[in-house]
């Protein structure tokens, strides 16, 4: 009972603070499905943050009850907030086939929860990211300092940051306890908002709601997503990775077509959490943000271009300043990052390549998911050809080459095993982007390339219909 | 154009359908498997070291020998050289549960010995190595894991 109580006000807090953020961010009412994604992503984020940064002066209860009224506060405010916004706001009206798709959805998320409830914690989802959540528990509510240093304990990589344990350790307090069996709640969740976002995302690129059903209800089909290493049920950072860059996209997306500052300011946002979840979303970060500052300057002006890149800089320059202070030890994993290094290796890019074909090819883990992947940008290239498919491309390839390419600089005696161990997780990240590539790919009627960039104001925001 | 179009989706319906048939037996059977976990606090530790040091609720026992020895006492854990996940998790779980204490690492060569370190007090952890030290004290964690205390805590 006090299990439960404790859960739900940790998800109340987690709700309120998401909630008055994603309100304090749009100008009019989004629909509720896509609100309680904002609200899930947006919320864990924000209370994640606030344990790191009250964590330096508060601890134990003080921390708690810091932490819980700012969120409560958050809340009011976006309670206050969305009162104010005119009715007229999209609303999301489910047609008759819908109530059938949305309760096979149900069924879905629920086999994910029991799925979820019968794996273990993974190796990283214990020793890596649980681990720091237990600590920060017992140090009431923020990592200890020695933590970062403990050379016994540099297999846990001090040098993560702290998205996923300091959620975890705000359960961990609430509950009164540490507890390895209901943290793994938390994942479905991430899972659920993730499919919500897909929906949206998926029935704007094809313009076609059946088609948003059918890959919100394929999504589960894949092997690495339900039974591997990363997937929702281990309790990984690498499912919440892909679900939030999903999200970031997904309103670019928007921006891109309709040019609204919502759109914009969620896909600022969003992007800005990317770096805070795992140390490669920095890199989704970067590449998100590289395309949405040519769609900035293009639409605005270049001042609002590099605005937009100040949450995710800051948020970057406060953890490396953070990891400086407390002389967190460098990852054993990867070599510096030099020129030296870079001509020493760069004959393993065959052998980089060779292992990417081989995992993209390995139907046990990724069914031939990663062939459909390629059939759409096959797709794409020939019959759409618009900003936004080459822009949806880019937003893949990137990020994947990045992630290759970073092994250029392993340390690990064999690089060969290096990859094996970590590309089918960072794969993961992407396999949300995959699926809106064969969402835009299924589209029967191909944009043309003139209709991509609209006037600002010249359109409205796209999704206020939802037929 | 219509009938490309439309063959276009048909090909991609079917596409997806293949898609969903492949895995879905693998997701049915994975649902339907029996629980790998209780609702215990260390519900997952417990399993994997269960495994590995063939005695139930390794943590609980794990547990109680850390609460007798003061926070102040280094550990020392002692294994076999040998490229060894298992050997491995079982080092980095004493270090995820001995917290803040600090867990170093010996690995031993096949007909290396182990000697008491200089620093004292130390508590030594043998993990499929034959315990080389003389003590009446010692505590026993399943066939393959023996913890020796320090000699001032005879």
């Amino acid at each position: 009972m006090t299990i439960l109580v404790g859960i739900l006000v940790a998800l109340f807090t987690i709700g309120a603070a998401g909630f008055g953020i994603t309100a304090l961010l749009v100008r009019q009412r989004i629909s509720v499905w896509e609100s309680a994604a904002l609200t899930w992503f947006l919320g864990t984020a924000s209370v994640s943050l606030m344990l790191w940064i009250l964590g330096f002066v508060l601890r134990g209860w003080a921390l708690q009850i810091g932490v819980a009224a700012v969120c409560v506060m958050l809340g009011a405010l976006g309670v206050t907030r969305w009162r104010s916004f005119s009715g007229a706001g999209q609303r999301f009206v489910f047609v008759r086939t819908d109530n059938l798709l949305a309760a096979l959805s149900c069924l879905e998320l629920l086999a994910i929860v029991h799925l979820s409830f019968h794996h273990t914690l993974g190796w990283d989802g214990l020793l890596v990211w649980e681990l720091k959540a237990r600590y920060a528990f017992l140090n009431g509510g923020a990592l200890p300092a020695d933590y970062f240093q403990d050379v016994t304990r540099r297999f846990s990589h001090p040098e993560y940051p702290l998205f996923l344990p300091l959620t975890e350790t705000w359960f961990y307090l609430w509950i009164g306890d540490f507890t390895q069996f209901w943290i793994k709640l938390l994942f479905p969740l991430w899972y659920a908002a993730g499919m919500s976002m897909l929906w949206f995302a998926a029935r704007e690129l094809s313009g076609n709601r059946w088609i948003a059903w059918s890959l919100v209800l394929l999504f589960p089909f894949i092997p690495s997503v339900h039974g591997a290493p990363g997937g929702i049920q281990s309790g990984y950072a690498d499912m919440p990775l892909g679900m939030i860059f999903l999200g970031a996209i997904f309103y670019l997306q928007r921006f891109l077509r309709a040019g609204s500052r919502d759109s914009l300011m969620l896909c600022v946002a969003l992007g800005a959490i990317l770096p805070w979840v795992k140390r490669e979303g920095a890199i989704l970060w970067a590449v998100t943000m590289l395309c949405a500052l040519f769609a900035i300057w293009n639409r605005r002006n270049l001042r609002s271009a590099l605005f937009s890149l100040l949450p995710g800089i800051g948020l970057i320059a406060a953890w490396k300043t953070f990891e400086s202070n407390v002389h967190v030890l460098r990852p054993p994993d990867f070599l510096p990052v030099s020129e030296e290094f870079f001509l020493a290796n760069f004959k393993r890019i065959s052998g980089i390549g060779h292992e990417l074909y081989l995992e993209l090819c390995d139907t046990s883990r990724w069914n031939i998911f990663w062939a459909l992947v390629v059939l759409a940008i096959l797709s794409i290239l020939v019959r759409e050809r618009t900003v936004r498919g080459f822009v949806l491309i880019l937003l893949l390839v990137v990020p994947l080459a990045c992630d290759c390419a970073s092994y250029i600089f392993s340390a690990w005696p064999s690089y060969i095993a290096h990859i094996e161990q970590s590309l089918p997780r960072l794969l993961l990240q992407l396999v949300p982007i995959g699926w809106l590539l064969i969402a835009l790919a299924l589209r029967s009627t191909p944009n043309r390339p003139a209709q991509l960039a609209p006037p600002p104001g010249g359109q409205s925001e796209p999704g206020t219909d939802c037929n | 154009m219509k009938i490309i179009r439309a063959s276009y989706l048909v090909a991609w319906t079917l596409l997806l359908i293949w898609f969903a048939a492949r895995d879905a037996p693998n997701l049915f059977n994975e649902v339907r498997r029996d629980s790998a976990i209780t609702s215990t606090p260390d519900a997952s530790m417990n399993y994997f070291l269960e495994a590995l040091l063939a005695v139930p609720k390794p943590v609980d026992r794990l547990n109680a020998i850390l609460e007798q020895l003061p926070r102040s006492y280094r550990i020392v854990f002692v294994s076999p050289k040998r490229d060894d996940d298992q050997r491995d998790f079982v080092y980095y779980a004493v270090c995820y549960l001995g917290w803040p204490r600090k867990i170093n690492r010996v690995e031993l060569d096949e007909h290396e010995q182990f000697q008491r370190p200089d620093f004292e007090p130390a508590v030594i952890m043998f993990y499929k190595a034959r315990p080389s030290i003389e003590s009446p004290n010692r505590w026993r964690i399943g066939p393959n894991l023996v913890v020796i205390p320090p000699v001032e805590s005879k």
